[in-house]
């Protein structure tokens, strides 16, 4: 299963990548993707929009289920990767770069340090 | 992220055929707590009691048999002319027995009537996971045994069956089974380890894959709770010299394609005595050219699709691994019209020149294909059968019932049959040895299996 070192994760299945400018980039793992299967329709949050950590922030739709994306951290949208609307299967595909979901300029970057890094995640999700 | 809905895809057509939300943390929190309060008032009711109202369940189950058989077509693709009898015949056989083994498979054991003696108290609340290959046959063998024994149950049904969890549902309530007694819950891997971990789950009776096993095991590890973990198998069958070849084919085949070979127990690998083994290939080949792959729902078709074309897709690269190390296919896909790649419809297959170097003679290949190898000795066929990481069944074809006792001491197995295959007999322990499982089911054991001992020991006079 590709779990790549250098992002961080949550239970959850959400990965986060530090962008080093106070904003990061947010998507689903590949252990989530293969969970869900093909990928038919995704929801994303507006550019603009709040987020407190822990709301549902985004919708994934699959052939075989329906599933909240949760905010991994507070902050605001500043990009949602648009070309999901015409080809979600992108999420499938490549799962931590043209399937990313959207971007999250930080309210509180604290948040950062209760992320889990690749081996914690690994071990949560029983791989 | 957090699934919300599940989706039941039908391996007919692709389409979706059950939309259901799954439950939520408070669902599944609601349900747990109404299953231990229930449990307190279930247990004191009287054996014969509870077997009466498991009965009348049943019948209620075997009066809808067509409509119940049609709906698991439409959800997991085998054919509508075998999807009542999963009802009609090893569901109603199996509940019925367990209900007449249990006043005395419940009893006290005596050691001193009266004052010494060991009493089989139910658990509490069990979890039972049930998958989609037959969910009937499966759930029911810890379902009603749990029941009988006290227990109270929520069924996890396989996202590919959901309807039969609503099913029993219906049933239970139809019978006049107190609330809370059974329920069920649609929920997802994580959900469902979230529930193990919980300290009411006493029991927990999973049949599914040898990773699912693991999953559940590993949900399990922090509790003392026990785990019955009915997992995958790679059966064999071993075709002495002096068997009924004409009886061997057609048990054989049928073991190695009922369901599309989707069967935990259905036959993955046949040894045959060098003296038989060309006829026994030809005629193993004459029928299986004989199944009808189509759509389930239409009459005359005896082959479905598999569940999904992912699982269609692992049968046909063990084929293709197989082919690619020397194995002959006997069988011309094109033969079957309704057989496309990258489908859910996949035709039968007989591979022969096989060895087990390759996948197809020692990974569970779930699906409609066979190796079928020479042997010159019982020896050779005993060494054969056990090199495997699985031990569910396994059978011989010979008319010499000594030999089939003496070969079947040295087989790793938990069923060992003689000229039959692929049936669970409910008088019988189903279990497993190695990466098959660990528990056993069915049988006064398998009623066993639902309670703990606990020892009465009482000085009568100080």
């Amino acid at each position: 299963m590709n779990i790549p070192e250098k992002l961080k994760y949550t239970e959850s299945h959400e990965w986060i990548a530090d962008n080093k400018d106070g904003t990061v980039t947010i998507g689903i793992t590949a252990l989530a993707t293969e969970q869900l299967g093909d990928l038919v329709y995704v929801e994303l949050p507006k550019p603009g929009a709040k987020f407190e950590r822990g709301a549902t922030i985004a919708v994934v739709e699959s052939t075989k289920a329906a599933s909240d994306v949760y905010a991994p951290l507070s902050g605001e949208v500043v990009e949602a990767n648009a070309e999901l609307s015409d080809t979600p299967q992108k999420v499938n595909e490549s799962p931590y770069e043209g399937g990313w979901l959207f971007k999250l300029k930080l309210s509180n970057p604290k948040e950062m340090g209760e992320l889990l890094a690749a081996d914690a995640y690994k071990k949560s999700a029983g791989t | 992220m957090k699934n919300t809905v599940q989706r039941t895809v039908s391996p007919i057509d692709g389409s979706v055929v059950v939309e259901r939300p799954l439950a939520s943390d408070a669902d599944t929190e609601k349900a747990l707590a109404r299953a231990v309060e229930a449990q307190k008032k279930w247990r004191p009711v009287p054996v014969a009691q509870r077997v009466a109202l498991v009965r009348k369940m049943v019948d209620w189950c075997v009066g809808r048999a067509d409509t119940i058989g049609e709906e698991l077509t439409r959800q997991m693709g085998r054919p509508i002319a075998y999807t009542p009898n999963e009802i009609r015949r090893g569901f109603q056989e199996r509940a019925q027995h367990m209900c007449s083994i249990a006043e005395e498979a419940l009893q006290d054991i005596a050691i001193t009537p009266g004052s010494r003696f060991i009493r089989r108290e139910p658990l509490g609340v069990v979890l039972v996971v049930a998958p989609w290959n037959y969910p009937w046959l499966t759930s029911v063998n810890a379902v009603v045994p749990a029941l009988l024994a006290g227990n109270s149950v929520i069924l996890k049904m396989a996202q590919q069956t959901p309807l039969v969890a609503e099913r029993y549902a219906e049933a239970f309530k139809a019978a006049g089974l107190p609330d809370g007694v059974f329920q069920y819950l649609h929920l997802d891997h994580g959900q469902t380890a979230k529930a193990i971990r919980d300290e009411r789950i006493a029991f927990v009776a999973f049949t599914g894959s040898v990773e699912g096993g693991h999953a559940v095991q590993r949900a399990a590890a922090e509790r003392f709770i026990a785990t019955g973990l009915e997992l995958g198998g790679k059966d064999p069958a071993y075709v002495r010299a002096d068997a009924d070849l004409a009886s061997a084919v057609e048990n054989l085949v049928d073991g190695s394609y009922f369901n599309s070979g989707q069967s935990c127990c259905g036959i993955e690998r046949i040894y045959v005595h060098r003296s038989v083994y060309k006829p026994f290939v030809d005629g193993f080949v004459e029928l299986t050219r004989q199944y009808k792959l189509g759509n389930p729902l239409e009459n005359g078709i005896t082959l479905g699709p598999m569940v999904k074309t992912q699982a269609a897709e692992l049968v046909r690269a063990h084929i293709k691994d197989a082919v690619g190390k020397g194995a002959k296919a006997l069988i011309d896909p094109t033969s079957f019209p309704a057989q496309k790649d990258g489908t859910p419809y996949l035709a039968p297959q007989v591979l022969v020149d096989v060895d087990h170097r390759m996948q197809v003679m020692t990974e569970e290949t779930f699906g409609p294909v066979v190796g079928i190898m020479a042997v010159d000795s019982d020896e050779l066929a005993i060494q054969l059968m056990n090199d495997s990481r699985y031990g569910l069944t396994a059978s011989i074809w010979t008319k010499d019932a000594e030999a089939a006792l003496r070969i079947g001491d040295q087989v790793e197995t938990g069923t060992w049959f003689m000229n039959r295959c692929d049936y669970l007999d409910p008088a019988l322990a189903w279990t497993g040895v190695k990466d098959s499982g660990r528990g056993c089911t069915l049988s006064r054991l398998g009623i066993e299996t639902f309670t703990r001992p606990k020892s009465f020991h009482l000085k009568l006079s100080p």
